[in-house]
């Protein structure tokens, strides 16, 4: 090794050296598809909280209180909507618009069976159809 | 000169010696080069056969070194541009070596993720894999017939809301066996197991099972 190999400098990689990986973040068309879908799952969640409002009512205008599990059947199907629809939303952060429109549809549906398990709950539970 | 061009010839003193003279470059010949001295052209392009051979002898070291390291008050420049450029040059194939591992990675990545998705399920997974799409098949005929059975009462935004949960709730098995076959297919088979495995628990047609 000569003398001016050895004083040759350290190599400095500049700061704009390349990065690590960027993450991919929803893109606009994503947010279309999230808001959207975000209409649907409202509408649920209207349906759900017109039933808990309404029934309630019924109950307190027979003077009947309500069975708990009943009532936690209708909160329920308030609350199922929300959920499933705040998981996906988490679930799709970093998906392709397409993925996560899929991925919405398929939540959807999920939040359509759970609501009809909900209401055959509480059909269960209250067999009977209190007149207005 | 304090010592004789002839005495330098016998010295092995090398390049930090100040009166190493340079060699002839290997690729000129003497006729080449006598003939160049004859003629009193150069030999090459930007090199003077008089002074490569015998400089030191006419025009002594002080010329030869101010030829190679340019004016004197850019001597002290020089080796700053030395540093710079080698400093450059070491970024530019650091950059080029940290690239093509990059390229090598994403490579191996791919060959991997072709290999995966070449890869054929074991019989396991593939019986598996059919059993829970039967369940799930059960599911959405169980989904039909309460859809069937149950008709609807209400009217306005509540009809459409019921007819369309009804029909998700047909459509839900077969939606949740393709979407997670299609998104998890480059994941392992456990993975989609699991998702399956999953969606048997959340999918259950409740209302078939209890009759109301």
């Amino acid at each position: 090794m000569t003398s001016e190999s050895a004083a040759a400098p350290e190599p400095v990689l500049p700061a704009s050296a390349p990065a690590a990986p960027t993450k991919r973040v929803r893109g606009r068309a994503g947010w279309i598809v999230a808001t959207v879908f975000a209409f649907l799952f409202a509408v649920d969640v209207f349906e759900a909280l017109s039933n808990l409002i309404g029934l309630t009512q019924s109950f307190a205008s027979v003077d009947v209180a309500m069975p708990a599990n009943a009532l936690g059947a209708l909160i329920g199907l308030v609350a199922a909507p929300i959920v499933v629809y705040a998981l996906i939303l988490w679930a799709t952060r970093r998906m392709r618009t397409g993925s996560a429109l899929l991925v919405f549809l398929v939540g959807f549906a999920v939040a359509a069976v759970i609501t009809l398990d909900l209401q055959s709950v509480y059909r269960g539970i209250v067999p009977f159809v209190i007149p207005s | 000169m304090a010592r004789d061009p002839f005495d330098d010839a016998l010295s092995w003193g090398d390049q930090n010696d100040p009166t190493y003279v340079e060699g002839e470059p290997s690729g000129i010949d003497d006729d080449e080069l006598s003939e160049a001295e004859k003629s009193g052209t150069r030999s090459g392009p930007g090199e003077d056969p008089f002074i490569s051979s015998t400089g030191a002898a006419v025009s002594g070291v002080g010329l030869q070194h101010e030829s190679r390291k340019g004016p004197r008050w850019a001597s002290r420049a020089v080796p700053d541009e030395k540093a710079s450029a080698a400093n450059a040059e070491a970024v530019a194939s650091a950059r080029a070596t940290q690239v093509e591992a990059e390229r090598d990675a994403a490579a191996d990545d791919d060959l991997a993720a072709a290999e995966a998705d070449g890869r054929q399920l074991s019989s396991a997974a593939l019986i598996t894999f059919g059993i829970i799409g039967g369940i799930l098949l059960l599911y959405t005929v169980g989904w039909l017939v309460v859809f069937i059975r149950n008709p609807l009462a209400p009217t306005g935004l509540a009809e459409i809301v019921q007819n369309l949960q009804g029909v998700l709730a047909i459509a839900a098995p077969a939606l949740w066996f393709i979407v997670t076959l299609l998104l998890a297919a480059r994941r392992r088979v456990a993975v989609r197991l699991i998702w399956l495995i999953l969606g048997v628990v959340v999918l259950v047609p409740w209302p078939f099972l209890t009759g109301k």
